[in-house]
């Protein structure tokens, strides 16, 4: 009974809606699936002091009624407890597990994207996916006149030009916009190849190009955010070097300015 | 502790000023003639016709132009869409297209607002003569 669900959060750590699966705003920094070997809750394990011990007399995640965990943390039907998805399942001591509600009470943001969280899934999303609300992005650089195509017509517009420290700026720089009437826009489904539209956050320098010495600033540029985004936040921080690439989706619409 | 706070502030904000990859697009970025840009989205280089999308298929490894004319050179190459989405999330699409894509020339006038292509190189070279393209206009893979 010591960690009954009160609040009904525990339905998302056993199992998140299809949405937060794949967005579930900054919870999935946690890298749930722990390939990065990462979880903000590692620190808040029991230690095994006193815990589960040894047999099997607890489930593993996704095993049984248990779900696949939410940010490195899942609901053990079989002993009743909270535990770590990290080898060894162990429990969250009492603290770990008040944190734990703490943090799922956080706004989740799904959805949301500013330039430190699409940092921060660089380095510890795992290459999943991140899908953007754009309702909650802000566009108020923009204005009916960047889209003199009028109504349904689609453009290519490079925000950082307009507004370098905005999120949309720097995260996505050139974006490709549906003005929809009403101030409203939305990102377009497809690109000028009819393939699915979606934007990437990563760092290709072309080496080939390097070598030959073309395109000399772009590489530059690229280099330098690769080795500044790449870097350890401190030299035995094993785990925050690297990082990796991923792609941005989009849904729902935005609003611009409404200055002509 | 607070000189590492300090230090991952200072980080972070020269990664937010410099290297963000809002800034590589905008480098990426040039407007050509006649509402046409060249652009890196998602880092594949393409050519396309603002407000109409209208562009020239498959990516973009040389072009030219001036008030009338845009010439490019560019390579294409049939993939799924799961390998394609995985060399554009891995940044390497570019490498791979140049390494294994068939090379295609391509003419957009603006006077009648066409795109010619894409030619094998003795074709553009003729379409070349035909247009009067000026000499002026050339690509190191001619």
């Amino acid at each position: 009974m010591k960690y009954t669900d009160l609040s009904g959060f525990i339905v998302q750590a056993e199992d998140p809606p299809e949405m937060q699966v794949l967005n579930p705003g900054w919870l999935k920094y946690a890298d749930p699936t722990h390939l990065n070997n990462y979880s903000p809750f590692d620190f808040l394990e029991s230690g095994g002091g006193g815990g589960g011990g040894g047999g099997s007399t607890y489930g593993k995640p996704g095993e049984g009624e248990n779900g696949p965990g939410l940010a490195g943390v899942y609901y053990d039907h079989v002993s009743g407890t909270y535990r770590s998805t990290a080898p060894g399942n162990p429990e969250l001591s009492r603290a770990g597990v008040t944190e734990y509600f703490h943090y799922l009470m956080q706004p989740q943001g799904g959805g949301d994207v500013n330039i430190l969280s699409a940092y921060w899934h660089y380095k510890f999303g795992g290459g999943t996916d991140y899908y953007v609300d754009i309702s909650k992005v802000d566009w108020t650089m923009l204005s009916e006149k960047d889209f003199p195509g009028g109504v349904g017509s689609i453009r290519n517009i490079n925000i950082f030009n307009i507004k370098p420290l905005s999120t949309t700026g720097a995260v996505f720089g050139d974006i490709r916009l549906q003005y929809l009437g009403n101030n409203q826009i939305k990102v377009a489904e497809t690109n000028v190849n009819g393939e699915p539209y979606f934007d990437t956050y990563n760092y290709n320098i072309r080496w080939n190009e390097v070598m030959n010495g073309e395109n000399l600033k772009r590489n530059i540029v690229t280099g330098f955010g690769w080795v500044l985004t790449n870097m350890p936040w401190h030299p035995l921080l094993f785990n925050t070097y690297g990082g990796k690439s991923y792609k941005f989706f989009f849904y729902g619409t935005g609003t611009i300015g409404g200055g002509q | 502790m607070k000189k590492y706070i300090i230090y991952i502030c200072f980080i972070l904000l020269i990664v937010m000023l410099v290297g963000c990859p809002g800034s590589i697009d905008h480098i990426a970025w040039q407007e050509l003639s006649s509402g046409y840009i060249y652009h890196e989205p998602a880092g594949q280089p393409l050519i396309e016709k603002e407000y109409s999308g209208k562009g020239i298929p498959g990516l973009i490894f040389e072009y030219d132009f001036n008030n009338d004319f845009i010439i490019a050179f560019g390579k294409d190459v049939q993939l799924s869409e799961e390998k394609r989405n995985e060399l554009i999330t891995n940044g390497d699409l570019y490498d791979f297209v140049k390494k294994t894509g068939y090379p295609e020339y391509w003419i957009i006038v603006h006077a009648n607002d066409s795109i010619y292509g894409p030619y094998l190189k003795e074709e553009y070279l003729q379409k070349r003569e035909e247009l009067n393209l000026p000499k002026a206009l050339v690509l190191k893979e001619e």
